[in-house]
């Protein structure tokens, strides 16, 4: 009985016997002790531009440099990187990649970032928290994205290092959670809350799947939560989804389906809704207040960048973000 | 026969149209036949027989519903694919309780006649009808009646056999049944499938199931419940068009194979000369020139530039004579089944190869994961990509998500810088596609990995050896969590054949010189290798020609016919026991010779129906030999439990880890032992 665990770090909060493997994988209780699996052996490693977080709002034009581990703590049926999120870490190929090397390989490449990235940060909570630190210290910021399945107090004392975050927001009911994801939406709430509380720059990414969440109602519900407990000025990215994983067989996601999305955020309040996955108009941000356009995008490429000091370059209102 | 084939290809579209269903569904449409056939022969009560006929009639339709409820029951989400064990056990489940009646009627039937090697023409006759099921089915109702109706008349049928069997009209009452399911499932169908998207057209081709659904104002054209494309999508039809078109520093003739029509539009933004656009399915072409609504697509099809054609693309390049294609865009889904692996094997690039200019380039898609990619994808996708480095000097990867391949005999340049001047020099206009493209695409750090990923796999793919299909299989098994295939892959083909060696040689000792079971091993093994020789000739069929959906009918009943006319030959022969030796050592050269005739397409059918006859001959005289009448139901169980265990295992181990040829040896090898077996018996006399 004495050799039991339990994993405080997310809403899962498996209670693990001796020799068991978490729900993530990237986890396992050896003689009484909980064991991350995968500190410092990413199998994902890349230099991307930070656009294709995707942060908007964040040092646009620079590169991060981005690692992840294998595992996940949810189970989402469309994932785009299921190789790694759903693999135990075992199975994976990996890269031998202590937080040192994570912060001096980001120099080396000229990042203004690391980012943990790909699957769940979460499950290599330990290993992001120690680069994280580091980094700050070198003077490189830190971003996540994340699907904001963590638990309060884990997340609080990471807010301290992290300088941005990405959450998926993947739906707006328990049921799509539940079904589709293996998880629940309220704990993806709470934790929206608490890194604005702690003055962690949020930008959040909705994936819209035809048939399972594009109902505009629900993403109109969506739109005034945030606005009403993370502000309008936080980004939203509605992204295009491809067939992918145990849903190869649904439609990408119809153009009109993506613009009906934005449109709805924007009358809900939001100001600054873009669309992904797809050229756009709506890759562009505009000014809140004069409405020209503040960056050009094309795809993860940044063409034009009309924001100085944090300030629109036109009418010199204040645009929110990080902008150096 | 009919009911068979309607619920094999039910099942097919159930499962995304994978061939590995074929040897599922038959392996387990046999052992529960046998299972019946076994328990029949207990059952002798007075009105069995056309209470057995009534039976299937009312168990019909319901099977049939069962297998369209499969995806509900799995609570599956719409576009889910299914994973391999939930095929097998739904498989399982949904056809025992008409399998087990159909195996139930054969002993009944032999009882009901009651002559001497009944047994013997019982199954000739079952096989005859099986033919016309057969040969019906190709011809005349495969396109024309849906599966739904087909189910009804069957069970009507049926249930006329019962009334005539029991002369007691009042049975006849009972296709009030049946008439219901039809009437409740007709008014419910669409929306079963996907919860409310609208089913817009739907139809029946000789690839398969053809749907398209919609929703919102983009349509989906699926074949066999299988995603083939979407329209409008503009973003994917530039992205398909315009990275392989600036690739090629001059492209003026162009081959497409398969995927939207959309793209044509944007290929003719270029300077061509010609372009032809293949699409195999007539009514996926059909119901796709249907869709499009744009002015500017409509336009497209119109120019004398584009030459449509409704022909197997692999078909097209053999009999393409001339090096005359600047390009060759592959637009075809991942090989996941047998029939899409034809165009990766190593012998589909050489004949592509053929028709390339020296400078010309042939492209194709390839799935990746953004920023990883596994194991198992990494073996899928090596092995097309080791099969392209074996047959062109230079071959190219991206690093996007959905990657793509690029091969030709001349160095192809893609420095980004190169490709995005010539984008933008050539001055297209584009929606989705952008100059920066380039530079994710053909990122240094990206390329790199995505190269050495791939290069680490050994395997290449083949049309006999389709390796690249089998690990998209196990790609789909690992999606599912399984791990179940892994262990497979350890398997060697001398792990195989030694154990088929062993096997036989203990058997040897209880068989030598023991006439009862020597002849009932025979029985056994002309089961086994029957089956397993019709699914090596079906799988044959689909790596050279790729639509067994249609022809599925017609090469089982060139079998089935072969099994009648081999039943009749042999009705009464004076040495059954010589005849049968006789016919084992014949199985043996069969499948020996076959290793050479497979290519052929007519010799292919005649080699089947040389099979059945075979085949048929054995059961007859095996019955003969032992000339007890009670014991065909026995026989027959025999029979077909070696058809179950060689559909399993030549479908699901030999021909996928180690193709065509492994098999046909298999059978060869354990033909010539059971032809020992009898030897053994010498001297051949009669009772």
């Amino acid at each position: 009985m004495a050799k039991r665990v339990q994993c405080e770090l997310c809403p899962n909060g498996c209670v693990l016997e001796l020799g068991q493997h978490s729900k993530c994988r990237a986890r396992m209780n050896k003689d009484g002790t909980l064991y991350s699996l995968v500190y410092g052996k990413p199998c994902a490693v890349h230099v991307d531009p930070i656009e294709k977080k995707p942060f908007f709002h964040f040092l646009p034009g620079t590169t991060a440099f981005s690692i992840g581990t294998a595992g996940c703590v949810l189970s989402c049926k469309f994932c785009q990187n299921w190789q790694i999120s759903q693999a135990k870490p075992e199975d994976t190929d990996t890269y031998d990649l202590p937080p040192e090397k994570v912060v001096s390989n980001a120099i080396a490449y000229k990042c203004r970032s690391v980012t943990y990235t790909y699957t769940e940060p979460t499950v290599f909570y330990e290993y992001m928290y120690d680069t994280a630190v580091i980094a700050k210290k070198q003077g490189i910021r830190n971003t996540m994205h994340s699907c904001g399945y963590i638990n309060e107090k884990p997340l609080r004392t990471l807010s301290k290092y992290m300088d941005a975050a990405d959450i998926d927001l993947k739906g707006f009911t328990e049921d799509f959670y539940s079904r589709i994801c293996n998880g629940s939406l309220r704990p993806v709430l709470n934790a929206l809350v608490v890194l604005k509380e702690e003055g962690v720059w949020l930008e959040i990414t909705n994936l819209v799947i035809p048939t399972l969440n594009d109902d505009l109602k629900n993403i109109r519900e969506m739109s005034r939560w945030i606005v009403k407990n993370l502000g309008a000025d936080v980004p939203i990215h509605f992204s295009r989804f491809f067939p992918h994983y145990k849903l190869t067989n649904l439609p990408p996601t119809p153009i009109e389906t993506l613009e009906g999305a934005r449109k709805t955020a924007m009358d809900a309040g939001l100001k600054f809704v873009y669309i992904g996955n797809i050229r756009h108009e709506g890759e562009n941000t505009f000014c809140p207040k004069c409405k020209k356009v503040l960056i050009e995008r094309m795809g993860y490429f940044v063409k034009q960048n009309h924001v100085s000091n944090g300030k629109c370059k036109f009418c010199s209102s204040a645009v929110a973000g990080v902008w150096s | 026969m009919l009911l068979q084939i309607t619920v094999l290809r039910l099942l097919l579209s159930t499962f995304s149209g994978n061939e590995l269903d074929i040897g599922i569904t038959l392996s387990f449409w046999l052992i529960y036949v046998g299972i019946g056939s076994y328990a029949g022969k207990r059952i002798l009560f007075k009105h069995a027989f056309w209470i057995s006929f009534a039976l299937i009639a009312l168990l019909s339709l319901p099977t049939f519903i069962a297998i369209k409820a499969i995806r509900t029951l799995l609570s599956l989400e719409p576009g889910e694919a299914v994973s391999f064990i939930d095929t097998l056990s739904s498989t399982a489940l949904t056809l025992f309780p008409i399998c087990f009646i159909i195996g139930v009627q054969f002993p009944l039937a032999v009882s009901y006649s009651g002559s001497r090697n009944a047994a013997g023409r019982i199954y000739g006759l079952e096989a005859l009808g099986a033919f016309w099921g057969g040969v019906l089915f190709t011809f005349v109702i495969a396109s024309r009646i849906s599966a739904l109706e087909l189910c009804l008349i069957l069970s009507l049928l049926n249930l006329m056999a019962a009334v005539y069997l029991s002369r007691k009209i009042f049975v006849l009452m009972l296709c009030l049944i049946p008439l219901f399911f039809y009437l409740s499932f007709h008014a419910s169908a669409p929306s079963f499938l996907w919860h409310g998207a609208e089913i817009t057209q739907s139809g029946e081709s000789k690839l398969g199931e053809i749907a398209v659904i919609k929703v919102g104002s983009q349509s989906s054209i699926y074949a066999n419940g299988q995603l083939a494309f979407s329209y409008p999508d503009a973003q994917d039809e530039e992205m398909t068009t315009h990275l392989p078109m600036t690739v090629h520093p001059l492209p003026k003739n162009i081959l497409v194979i398969g995927g939207s029509p959309g793209i044509l539009k944007e290929l003719l933004k270029y300077q061509v000369d010609q372009i032809d656009f293949i699409e195999l399915d007539p009514m996926i072409l059909d119901f796709s020139l249907g869709l499009l609504n744009t002015r500017e697509d409509e336009n497209a099809i119109k120019d004398p530039r584009i030459h449509i054609m409704i022909q197997d693309g692999r078909r097209f390049i053999k009999s393409a004579k001339k090096q005359i294609y600047d390009l060759i865009i592959l637009n075809l889904p991942q090989p996941s089944t047998a029939s899409i692996n034809r165009f990766y094997t190593i012998e589909f690039f050489r004949e592509a190869q053929k028709v390339l200019k020296k400078d010309g380039i042939l492209t194709m898609h390839i799935p990746q994961s953004a920023g990883y990619m596994g194991r198992r994808m990494q073996t899928a996708n090596g092995s097309v990509y080791n099969s392209l480095h074996a047959v062109f000097r230079y071959v190219g990867v991206t690093s996007q998500e959905y990657g793509m391949l690029f091969s030709s005999d001349t160095h192809i340049d893609s420095n980004p810088d190169l490709l995005e001047r010539r984008f933008m020099e050539r001055g297209l206009s584009v929606r989705y596609f952008h100059q920066y493209i380039f530079r994710d695409a053909f990122s240094s750090f990206g390329v790199d990995y995505v190269e050495q990923r791939l290069g680490e796999t050994k395997f290449i793919n083949t049309d006999f050896r389709p390796s690249a299909y089998l690990f998209n299989l196990m790609l789909w098994a690992e999606i599912h969590g399984g791990k179940s295939f892994s262990p497979f892959l350890r398997i060697k083909v001398w792990h195989i054949f030694s154990a088929a060696l062993i096997v036989l040689t203990l058997f040897s000792f209880l068989l030598f010189r023991q006439r009862t079971r020597a002849v009932s091993f025979s029985v056994f093994t002309t089961g086994f290798s029957g089956m397993s020789f019709v699914l090596t000739a079906i799988l044959a069929y689909q790596s050279l020609h790729g639509y067994v959906y249609e022809m599925i009918g017609i090469l089982s009943a060139s079998f089935m016919i072969g099994l009648w006319a081999g039943t009749s030959a042999t009705k009464t022969v004076r040495k059954p026991l010589k005849t049968l030796f006789l016919l084992e050592v014949c199985t043996l050269f069969l499948a020996a010779l076959s290793l050479f005739l497979f290519k052929a397409d007519l010799i292919l059918y005649f080699l089947v129906f040389c099979a059945g006859l075979i085949s048929g001959a054995q059961f007859s005289t095996a019955n003969l030999s032992i000339g007890e009448p009670t014991d065909g139901g026995r026989l027959y169980a025999l029979d077909l439990f070696g058809s179950f265990l060689g559909a399993l295992i030549s479908s699901l181990i030999i021909i996928p880890l180690f193709g065509i040829p492994s098999a046909l040896l298999l059978i060869a090898m354990i033909k010539a032992f059971s032809s020992m077996m009898i030897l053994s018996l010498r001297p051949f006399y009669t009772h």
